[in-house]
């Protein structure tokens, strides 16, 4: 990893997961004090943060548009839900120990595949290994058939669709349209008590860090290369002797993973999870955090899901009207005026300003510039 | 082709490729019918023909991108290239280098070298683990030389020249160790110094490989080939040392259909 970045990385590792939660302790009212809520609300944009890593690997490196992610935030979402709902037991309404929307639905006992969630473990492993495999099982389809660029893009959009869908269906006893909620405890410790969610923040914090050494790492080695080779000239990479399927394939089970154990980490931080956050719109949200950040970077796709949802909820609460024209703005002025996102426009505004500050230090050393379009008298 | 044809060995121990009675059948379109043609190792072939001849699709046949309807392609002394993909057929030593250049123009040159090399494993865990060692970075190094492009090693692809580029993707293919080079039109686009410095290329890596070159441009032609085999309506038409070749009425005839200006496409 370059110095720079690293020292980067560093201070915002800090800052993010010593500085903040600590920030939280203070009283309200002294100064630099940060409240639950707000603490609460980055914990869920550091969640957006993890999944925006997997999507730039995939799409920013690889060249691979996947409108579909919001299917395996919402299997890791969904595992570590059901875990919790378990864990309610007969705390519930219906002090049942079934979850209260199968009460609802006169469901008798608890359906079969629920049964391994009661164990924590598992759901530990599951959060990753369900939307990896699942991932892993959809990928090997599309890339062995050469599915790819717009192709692939709708079908993973097919595939939300339909994990929408199917998610919304009472039959599948994973609570419908509404989805599972009112969890009360984690492992045993409260998700009432701030403690437990600053405890759930600083874990989030440090899994987006180790979430963007892994992918910093995948980028540096020579894997890593021929990621960027697959987007550069898909043909080249395979008349070199790679299978671009294979290399493909190992990304979008990577961003798979990453997609749910950031909705793992979103379901107790939010406290409710529905179909909602799994179906076409909010995969396209996704992508957006990532166009707009600044693709084949990391950090741009980190900042992008952070800066993004940071003015969503700003405008959601204050100007509730606007927010829609926002993301439609910020969505055509990717397109348009920065295609490589605010990092890019960024980068190209301070390589500007250092060419006319190096002019001014250095007049003689400045080129004449060629004026394009002036009407010739 | 006739059951017989399978199980008997390539008739010739010496070839480095062997396609016999490979038909092509583009949705009734006959790219290659029923062709047979082979090169012997260390042989630089040079494949001219009209348009629609068949030239691009007897590289694709040869690097797997396009599966004959029926026929044999043979690779040195006895591996069978049909079940096998592009990647696979690439590993087994058979580079291909495209008529537009086909660089990675957002990795560095040497970079893109890198990625080609020869290795034993081209997955992706190999990939994950392995750094280039010494002997490795030498390799490099010297194919960088050998195309003329050690100053820009460190430079992006992109911001090659279209020549720079092609001489890189031959690089790149010489990188891979082949054993077998395919070459489609390599000088397309060239100026004349850059063609010359391309033929010398080709002659200084045919001098311990074989080199199978598609080429429109004649003069280009005379300056490297050897052997010149001229395919007509997916099949071979004549093969021989080029100045036969050229007074050969039969390919006059075909070279743009009339004898006259065939003649001027040749001369």
């Amino acid at each position: 990893m370059p110095k720079r970045e690293v020292v980067a990385l560093g201070i915002a590792a800090i800052v993010v997961a010593v500085v903040l939660p600590l920030c939280n302790l203070l009283p309200s009212g002294a100064p630099l004090a940060v409240s639950n809520f707000t603490l609460n609300l980055f914990g869920k944009f550091l969640t957006y943060a993890i999944l925006a890593l997997g999507l730039d690997l995939l799409w920013g490196y690889a060249g691979v548009l996947s409108l579909g992610h919001g299917v395996f935030f919402g299997l890791g979402a969904y595992a570590m839900g059901m875990h919790l709902m378990l864990e309610i037991g007969s705390k519930s309404v219906y002090q049942s120990a079934l979850p209260d929307f199968m009460v609802w639905n006169q469901v008798k006992s608890l359906p079969l595949f629920w049964w391994p969630f009661h164990s924590a473990a598992f759901t530990l492993v599951a959060i990753v290994l369900v939307p990896a495999l699942f991932g892993f099982a959809f990928g090997y389809l599309a890339f062995r058939s050469r599915i790819r660029g717009v192709y692939f893009s709708i079908i993973t959009q097919a595939l939300a669709l339909s994990a929408w869908l199917v998610f919304n269906r009472n039959e599948m006893n994973l609570g419908g349209t509404n989805g599972l909620a009112d969890f009360k405890t984690i492992f045993g410790f409260p998700l009432s008590q701030p403690a437990t969610q600053r405890g759930l923040y600083v874990v989030t914090a440090l899994t987006l860090i180790a979430a963007y050494v892994l992918c910093r790492w995948i980028t540096l080695t020579r894997a890593g290369k021929v990621l960027v080779a697959i987007r550069d000239s898909e043909t080249r990479v395979l008349f070199s002797g790679y299978s671009p399927a294979a290399y493909k394939l190992f990304v979008f089970v990577v961003s798979a993973g990453l997609a749910g154990v950031a909705g793992a980490l979103y379901a107790p931080q939010v406290g409710i999870i529905t179909p909602a956050k799994i179906g076409v719109l909010p995969s396209i949200e996704m992508v957006v955090w990532v166009a707009a950040g600044g693709r084949g970077t990391l950090y741009g796709a980190v900042l992008g899901a952070f800066g993004v949802n940071w003015i969503q909820s700003w405008l959601t609460t204050s100007y509730p009207d606007l927010w829609l024209l926002f993301l439609g703005g910020l969505f055509m002025g990717a397109v348009l005026f920065f295609p490589d996102g605010v990092v890019g426009a960024l980068g190209r505004l301070g390589a500007r300003a250092r060419r006319i500050v190096s002019r001014r230090a250095d007049p003689a050393a400045a080129t004449p510039s060629v004026s394009l379009g002036r009407p010739t008298p | 082709m006739t059951p017989t044809h399978s199980s008997e060995p390539p008739t010739r121990a010496a070839s480095i490729i062997y396609l016999e009675d490979v038909t092509v059948n583009y949705d009734g379109f006959k790219a290659l019918s029923r062709l047979n043609f082979f090169m012997d190792r260390r042989e630089l072939r040079v494949v001219i023909g009209p348009n629609g001849a068949g030239k691009t699709t007897l590289l694709d046949v040869v690097s797997g991108r396009v599966k004959p309807e029926s026929g044999r392609v043979i690779f040195g002394h006895s591996t069978d290239l049909l079940p096998l993909r592009e990647n696979q057929i690439a590993q087994l030593g058979i580079g291909r280098k495209f008529q537009t250049p086909s660089v990675f123009v957002n990795l560095t040159v040497w970079d893109n070298v890198e990625l080609s090399l020869r290795r034993a494993s081209k997955g992706v865990f190999a990939a994950l683990r392995q750094r280039d060692a010494v002997g490795e970075r030498d390799r490099i190094a010297q194919t960088l030389e050998t195309v003329k492009l050690a100053q820009k090693a460190d430079g992006m692809a992109g911001a090659l020249s279209h020549g720079e580029k092609q001489w890189l993707e031959i690089g790149m293919v010489i990188a891979q160790d082949p054993e077998l080079l395919l070459v489609d039109e390599p000088v397309a686009g060239m100026t004349d110094e850059e063609t010359k410095r391309t033929g010398e290329l080709l002659e200084s890596i045919a001098a311990d490989r074989s080199v199978l070159v598609i080429e429109h441009d004649m003069e280009f032609v005379r300056q490297i080939a050897r052997t010149v085999t001229v395919l007509h309506q997916g099949t071979v038409l004549c093969e021989g040392p080029v100045e036969q070749i050229q007074s050969d009425p039969r390919v006059l005839e075909v070279y743009l259909g009339r004898k006259r200006e065939g003649a001027d496409a040749l001369h």
